[in-house]
């Protein structure tokens, strides 16, 4: 190629190229939003060319921002100066955000020339300044704030007392630190957070239940809540011993850092208290003892169970021996119902066995609702054969007709199918609608079966939708069905000669809505066309044609437009749009 | 001096009071009240539809009492007043624009910080500054260096911070976290958390003209982030996307709950993982415990969510698996188990859903008693900083290695760059 067609094509790509962040930067006729991403870029791709451009932006109340940002993300020492700089060079909220920055950055050589700006400056800047300098966390910037905490102004004082908080991070003298701002005349949360970093720095226990103890509420809140950023081994002890000594409210304050604390050792002396213990101690001690668990724990609320505080506790309690203790209190007769709904809750194995033989108990009707209750979300597959049998008892008549056992067992059996290999149980459930004697039953079982969508169970179905007797129980219970698949054994019911009956329609309608397929959905809805007659069938069918994208649904609908039942009309209008909207 | 006690701590300083011949039952907590010494007073900051959503759920407390709302939009404060008044059957939820009145005020005990993402962080600390509590929607920072400024804040004013990832509190969620944490799925080896696919917009909308400042004060709208023209479609809650106002790319939408959530599941509250590597499909971060969390994109986050997850489980699902078995759930509250462990961990919530209800109840009752609740500004720290981290991976399009102690990435200034951002005077993280 001659040379000449490369220069040329050379400076074709640089007419072209995207111009860079520095050029953007320094040409005036760049808009805001222009120069806005070039100090984005900048930053992030640490352009060091561009800290002049930057520099000059700080002082430019919209772009300042986004310049400092860069030149914080640049943080040479050209970019450092540059921030230095425009100390001089701005005013107002921009040097506010300048003094920022060189905080961020801690750009320590400008506690100087900060602390002379000080002298002058007004609240915003001088809040800003002496940020910067707790920030800088030396030593000499950490004297010019402690001169300041005694200031006559109040918000010089306040923002003084931040900037110690922030210098005492990490300071070696930090508890001096903590000292002067606890003893000066600033705002209740700034003396609390500087006593709160006074125990921490400590880290003297007795420090902390001085405080804990202390007869200023607020002290006494300031003490509850640094406790739990003690270290655990040296303070579970000393609370042990403050609880025996302390008033009923701070004991249950106790009780409850000693759950955050988490020291098993604390249980048998929580344990202790709880004779005596009534309302919100007795509350805490019970939870937690539940979360500290262990044998004492375990020993302690079993018997305390029908309590909904220890109810609760039991729940989660880890501890493995909690299983055992309950089920021997439940054969010793007490408090059985209260742990046929914890067991439930806990849901072991030794626990849902001794939940089924709880359900087999006919004396004790109120324990068998509750141990069916407390099945319902446990129950699987291994479960099944007992339900079964008490579902089967139920339909048989063997409970009070108001008894609620009958309605819990078909719940709870519904759910152990649903958890269970659906082959597995639904084999078991046809074999008892087969062998059923009475049409009640029969039904019964299959509704079971529908919802768990077994398909072998359709044949059981068909005698039933062709009585007239049965169709319209028989139909709604398909419409149970997870899926579609009942519909093409119910399609089959009508003819041009035989309309089907209307719940055979209504059902087949349903099961439509569950099919996905919009080819095998848009027969179906062809072949029930010919049966839908009422202004609200046509509604109902319009709508299902609304949701089935296909070639052929458009002419369907277009065919409805021009009813004369308004309903009608604005049921195709609807299905139109909505068809246009799932093509889209 | 210049203290102010809370009111509820005034009333527990005095000891001996002239008892009235007839105190009202409401005043002494009988009948179902809670007395007002034992009531905590809340107060709502930057509350539009999420944070309806979450009053909604606080109001029905009966040991809680709202009592004023700041908004920087009038019709917003208004819409809080109406459902407020509307709940209490009176007059008395007051308004303003101006968030200082409300730190100022000594009966307030809590604040809800329901604003956009770009202040969640900044009205979190000066809450806390100013000895409130807060409860915090998510994400509670825009980059890492403000969730370390707001978690650190937290720890210097020693106050109870929640944020808003409820679903450590839904039931379904912390039955699949301890099936894990139990050991039921035997040695866990890989997490997946459900995310958007991340993008972003640096454009600016079309300028508007500010309407008067009464009905929105953009100014104190944008707060912290940098200036840009005022456009109607910002305040209106199209500030999605939006390098400004949204840290992370839409990644910490569903990334802040289920980051959070395989967090706990892993028992990695004190730590972060030590690698992200994006890809198109998503983001691969490894712990230093050998567990791998990998953060799956999806196309169509509320449609079909197969084949990464099962989508009958519903939206913000999670799945942990261990070579045992897995367990996944989501926000219908199925839960899905495969393996071994399939029949002894299989099992039915009856109350699905995604309700901040119980995380907002252990919200108060930490107020009440000063623990720390199970969102606390720690747990905040690192699952936010995971979910900045696995973002930028993605951004930068490479692998980044963490140091989780020091909290920055290893021998990286390129991304190390974009830990920080400067706030807009006099706006300061650092208080």
């Amino acid at each position: 190629m001659k040379p000449s067609l490369l220069f040329f094509l050379s400076l074709l790509a640089t007419a072209f190229a995207e111009p860079s962040p520095q050029a953007i930067l320094e040409s005036p006729s760049s808009s805001q939003q222009a120069k806005a991403q070039a100090c984005r870029l900048a930053g992030e791709q640490a352009l060091s060319n561009t800290v002049p451009a930057l520099a000059n932006l700080v002082a430019d109340p919209v772009l300042s921002t986004y310049a400092r940002t860069a030149l914080e993300r640049i943080a040479t020492p050209e970019a450092k100066l540059a921030l230095t700089n425009a100390l001089t060079t701005t005013d107002g909220m921009e040097r506010v955000g300048v003094i920022q920055s060189l905080g961020a950055l801690k750009v320590t050589s400008t506690a100087k020339a900060l602390a002379r700006l000080l002298q002058r400056a007004d609240t915003t800047t001088s809040t800003a300044i002496l940020r910067t300098l707790g920030l800088f966390q030396t030593e000499q910037a950490t004297q010019v704030l402690l001169s300041q905490l005694i200031h006559q102004d109040a918000e010089r004082r306040s923002a003084a007392a931040v900037g110690v908080l922030l210098a005492a991070e990490g300071h070696a003298q930090a508890a001096l630190l903590y000292q002067a701002i606890a003893q000066a005349d600033v705002s209740a949360s700034l003396r609390h957070a500087a006593l709160r970093g006074l125990i921490l720095t400590k880290r003297s226990a007795p420090f902390l239940l001085e405080h804990i103890q202390s007869e200023d509420p607020q002290l006494q809140d300031v003490a509850l809540r640094t406790l739990r950023d003690f270290p655990p081994d040296e303070l579970a002890p000393i609370l042990h011993d403050a609880l025996a000594t302390v008033s009923p409210d701070l004991q249950t304050k106790l009780v409850q850092a000693l759950r955050s604390i988490g020291d098993p050792r604390s249980a048998p002396v929580v344990a202790a208290l709880l004779p005596e213990a009534e309302g919100a101690l007795r509350r805490a001690i019970l939870q937690t003892l539940g979360h500290l668990g262990g044998n004492v724990a375990a020993e302690t609320l079993v018997p305390l169970v029908s309590e909904s505080e220890a109810q609760a506790a039991l729940i989660t309690l880890q501890t493995p021996q909690t299983d055992a203790l309950l089920i021997d209190r439940f054969h010793s007769n007490q408090d059985r119902q209260a742990i046929v709904t914890v067991l439930g809750q806990r849901g072991s194995e030794s626990g849902t066995r001794l939940l089924l033989r709880a359900c087999l108990d006919p004396d004790q009707p109120a324990l068998v609702e509750a141990a069916l209750r407390a099945l319902r979300p446990l129950a699987g597959l291994g479960e099944l054969p007992t339900l079964v049998s008490i579902y089967g008892a139920a339909l048989h008549a063997f409970y009070p007709s108001d008894s609620a056992i009958p309605s819990l067992a078909r719940t709870t059996l519904a759910a152990a199918c649903r958890r269970s290999d659906r082959d597995q149980a639904g084999e078991t459930l046809l074999r008892k609608a087969t062998a059923a004697r009475t049409t009640d039953a029969k039904l019964a079982w299959l509704r079971l079966l529908a919802a768990i969508g077994y398909e072998p169970a359709l044949a059981q179905f068909q005698p039933l939708i062709q009585d007239t007797t049965t169709v319209k129980e028989a139909a709604s219970l398909l419409t149970r069905w997870p899926d579609s698949a009942p519909l093409t054994m119910l399609l089959r019911q009508g003819t041009a000669a035989h309309w089907p009956h209307a719940s055979i329609i209504q059902a087949s309608l349903e099961l439509v809505a569950k099919d996905k397929n919009p080819m095998t959905r848009i027969s179906s809805l062809k072949r029930l066309q010919p049966f839908i007659n009422s202004p609200s069938r046509k509604q109902r069918f319009l709508s299902l044609l609304g949701d089935t994208p296909h070639s052929d649904t458009a002419a369907i609908i277009q065919s409805y437009q021009n009813a004369n039942n308004t309903t009608v009309r604005e049921a195709a209008e609807a299905a139109w749009k909505r068809l246009k909207e799932t093509k889209r | 001096m210049n203290s102010k006690p809370s009111r509820r701590q005034f009333l527990r300083t005095v000891s001996a009071v002239a008892v009235p011949a007839f105190i009202p039952a409401r005043a002494l907590g009988r009948d179902g009240h809670v007395a007002p010494s034992n009531r905590i007073t809340l107060a709502g900051v930057g509350i539009g539809p999420r944070g309806r959503y979450d009053l909604s759920v606080m109001l029905p407390e009966q040991d809680v009492h709202f009592v004023t709302i700041c908004d920087v939009q009038r019709s917003r404060r208004e819409a809080v007043k109406q459902m407020v008044d509307d709940h209490y059957g009176n007059n008395d939820c007051t308004m303003t624009r101006d968030m200082f009145e409300v730190y100022d005020r000594p009966d307030i005990d809590a604040v809800l910080v329901a604003t956009g993402d770009h202040w969640h962080a900044l009205a979190s600390i000066l809450a806390m500054k100013a000895g409130k509590d807060v409860y915090s929607e998510k994400p509670c920072g825009m980059t890492i260096g403000e969730v370390q400024a707001l978690s650190d804040a937290a720890d210097r004013y020693g106050r109870v911070f929640q944020a808003g990832t409820q679903r450590r509190s839904l039931a379904n969620f912390q039955y699949a976290a301890q099936a894990a944490i139990s050991g039921k799925l035997g040695r866990l080896h890989t997490l997946h958390a459900s995310v958007y696919t991340p993008s972003r917009t640096y454009d600016w909308l079309p300028a508007e003209k500010e309407p008067p400042i009464d009905e929105v004060d953009w100014d104190r709208w944008l707060g912290p982030s940098p200036w840009r023209p005022y456009n109607h479609q910002y305040v209106a809650g199209r500030w999605r996307g939006h390098y400004d106002f949204e840290g992370a790319a839409n990644f910490p939408d569903w990334g802040a709950h289920t980051v959070d959530l395989c967090q706990w599941a892993n028992q990695a509250d004190d730590t972060v993982p030590i690698t992200y590597e994006a890809s198109t499909d998503g983001i691969t971060a490894k712990y230093a415990n050998g567990v791998t969390l990998i953060c799956d994109f999806l196309p169509t986050p509320f449609g079909n969510r197969d084949p990464h997850y099962t989508t009958s489980t519903g939206t913000c699902p999670v799945r942990y698996e261990g070579e045992d078995g897995t367990i996944e759930t989501g926000d219908n509250g199925e839960i899905v188990v495969t393996g071994k462990a399939a029949k002894s961990l299989q099992r039915e919530f009856a109350k699905p859903g995604t309700s901040a209800k119980g995380h907002g109840r252990n919200f108060f009752d930490c107020v009440k008693s000063r623990e720390k609740p199970v969102c606390h500004q720690q747990v905040m720290r690192r699952s936010h900083i995971a979910c900045f981290a696995a973002q930028l991976s993605w951004e930068l399009d490479r692998k980044l290695t963490f140091d989780p102690k020091r909290e920055c990435f290893i021998q990286d200034p390129e991304a190390n760059r974009r830990i920080h951002r400067a706030t807009r005077a006099p706006w300061s993280l650092y208080v």
